[in-house]
């Protein structure tokens, strides 16, 4: 296994607010490691300092070797991570495959022209994207909805057609932000099914931010525990939940 | 009517047909000064199908709009007129007044790119002002645009010895400078409006609509947004110029009062009347609003003969109609006339 993205002393404060304090960890390719803490720990933050929604403040973010430092969200997505937001981000007036279609942007080509003269090279892209997001909406199992309106589909689907957006730039890094928020538990343990499923499939590295522990238990093959802004510690789940400060952090005992 | 293939190549041919005999059917039916208006129709057709790259798919409100409109104009007649002289063949300037347009398109774009909804609007029609108040004043210390008074005594649009403003009628009955304006005005507007769809239903569009929908995760999907706000703006802009440079030409006459703030605000209310994001409906926008004054200008003639002067100044009723539809449209038809698929849905969304 190979270091695929690594966090090292990374910080990030608003104003006077400090959202996170020197955070170094890295995920190896092909694992799936999950981000757990309290609300208001940073995980999100730190999702958007990966991805380059917001600057850092302090150190260092490297995917691939390839330093992450003020890359606009789009390079990013280019280099290979995609992701899913905490509260769903669709384009609520497209259908289901014009979403996934849009998905695959950093992996096509026309411009203007093309989109004018449709040239055969054009046309064949089209008909690739077409096909190509019909098969994405099949794995993530909505495929019966794909000329349903984002804003139509039900809860859990449009969770699921995020991740099909996300999955069509190809990415080696699919980062989810509570993606199974808001599921009972059936829902989410289809849910778990299907990552474990694109894990296979795709050899995908996955980066899970979660609150249901249990879930994150039976998902993840590593974890980091963020409080406060601060990093508790990485390690197996196993190994995180006996950990003392994890204890102390969820049920509020002494240890 | 089922949409079998004979079916709809009839309605094809039935449209076609239309579309050529009715510049011979107003000239000769309700008089000459129809088919000027038709023409004017068009052009803002024109005006409205660019506006609609900006409004309706990347969803960028842009208050300033006739500015470009103004460029195109301007370029036009500066290089086809005895201002300085020049007496340019029409493809050169039309493409050149489209071109410069398309860049002052991109130079407003640039530092507008972080703003959004309403201070984008408020900057975009800072910038319409600007230009207008410069071809006010551009006449000291060096004479380029004659100020206010305008630049007149323009070439008509030509095409070797063929001016579109000479009448033809020996050739055939009615004939005439508008006439042959409506047919050049229409076969742009056609291909105007093919371009667009083409736009609309491409990786170019799909994006731009990303971007109207959510920018977060439009970035986040890929899609740069400075390249693709910049290249709405520009798309915009040529077709703006382009418009610009027809009416310099149809008019033989500009002056920068043509191109002031109610200008854009009628383009914009052409498009969101017709229905935004939609092409046949931003034609159908520009059609009404354009032909609809005219029409009430008889309303005071009306009156003259009725009661012997003129009771409700006809200017007047038409802000009062036009305020009365605006609040009907938007209470009965939010999404315009003839909405987008995607547009009236995402209303439709909203209320379910």
């Amino acid at each position: 296994m190979t270091e695929l993205l690594k966090i090292n002393q990374v910080s990030k404060s608003f104003g006077g607010v400090q959202a996170l304090t020197n955070v170094s960890f890295s995920i190896q390719s092909g694992e799936i490691f999950g981000l757990i803490g309290p609300n208001g720990a940073g995980k999100t933050t730190l999702f958007n300092l990966i991805t380059g929604v917001l600057p850092v403040s302090a150190g260092h973010i490297t995917f691939n070797q390839c330093p992450l430092q003020n890359l606009p969200p789009h390079k990013i997505l280019r280099l290979g991570i995609a992701r899913t937001f905490q509260n769903i981000r669709l384009f609520s007036g497209m259908t289901a495959l014009e979403n996934v279609m849009v998905g695959m942007h950093s992996r096509t080509h026309a411009g203007i022209l093309g989109a004018i003269l449709r040239n055969a090279g054009t046309r064949r892209e089209e008909t690739h994207s077409k096909a190509q997001a019909h098969h994405l909406l099949t794995l993530v199992g909505i495929s019966r909805h794909s000329n349903t309106l984002a804003a139509n589909l039900p809860y859990g689907d449009q969770r699921r057609l995020e991740i099909a957006r996300a999955l069509a730039s190809q990415p080696r890094l699919l980062a989810l932000d509570e993606p199974a928020a808001g599921m009972n538990p059936s829902e989410r343990d289809s849910l778990r099914e299907l990552m474990h499923a694109l894990h296979q499939e795709f050899n995908l590295t996955l980066l899970v931010i979660e609150h249901d522990v249990q879930f994150m238990m039976q998902l993840c093959h590593r974890m980091a525990v963020l409080d406060f802004g601060e990093l508790v510690t990485v390690d197996t789940p196993d190994k995180v939940r006996h950990h003392p400060r994890v204890i102390q952090a969820w049920l509020g005992g002494d240890t | 009517m089922t949409r079998t293939p004979k079916n709809v190549r009839l309605s094809y041919s039935a449209l076609a047909i239309t579309l050529l005999a009715l510049p011979f059917v107003l000239q000769f039916g309700l008089g000459r000064g129809w088919v000027r208006i038709i023409d004017l129709a068009l052009l803002y057709s024109m005006l409205a199908l660019g506006l609609n790259i900006v409004v309706g798919y990347a969803g960028l409100l842009d208050l300033g709009y006739i500015a470009f409109y103004a460029m195109g104009a301007y370029v036009y007649a500066l290089l086809n007129s005895p201002q300085f002289g020049l007496h340019w063949p029409v493809w050169v300037v039309l493409p050149l007044g489209a071109a410069c347009a398309g860049l002052f398109g991109v130079l407003l774009g640039t530092p507008t790119l972080r703003l959004r909804g309403d201070y984008l609007a408020i900057v975009t029609l800072g910038f319409g002002e600007i230009i207008r108040i410069f071809l006010n004043n551009l006449n000291e210390p060096i004479n380029i645009t004659n100020g206010p008074q305008g630049i007149s005594l323009i070439d008509p649009i030509h095409i070797g010895t063929f001016s579109f403003s000479h009448n033809h009628t020996q050739w055939l009955p009615g004939l005439t400078g508008p006439v042959q304006y409506y047919y050049l005005f229409l076969a742009i507007t056609l291909l105007i409006m093919w371009v667009a769809l083409r736009l609309q239903h491409s990786r170019v569009g799909r994006a731009w609509a990303a971007i109207r929908e959510d920018e977060l995760a439009a970035a986040a999907s890929g899609i740069a947004l400075r390249n693709y706000k910049l290249l709405a703006f520009a798309m915009g802009a040529t077709f703006g110029g382009l418009a610009g440079g027809l009416f310099a030409g149809f008019q033989g006459f500009v002056s920068p009062e043509s191109f002031n703030l109610m200008e854009s605000v009628m383009i914009l209310c052409m498009i969101v009347l017709g229905g935004m994001g939609n092409v046949f409906g931003v034609v159908l926008g520009a059609l009404i609003l354009t032909a609809f004054p005219e029409a009430l200008r008889m309303i005071g003639q009306w009156q003259l003969n009725q009661f012997g002067r003129v009771v409700v100044d006809p200017n007047n009723f038409r802000m009062l109609l036009f305020g009365m539809a605006l609040v009907v449209m938007m209470l009965l038809r939010p999404a315009g006339l003839w909405p987008s698929r995607r547009h009236h849905r995402e209303y439709a969304g909203e209320r379910s």
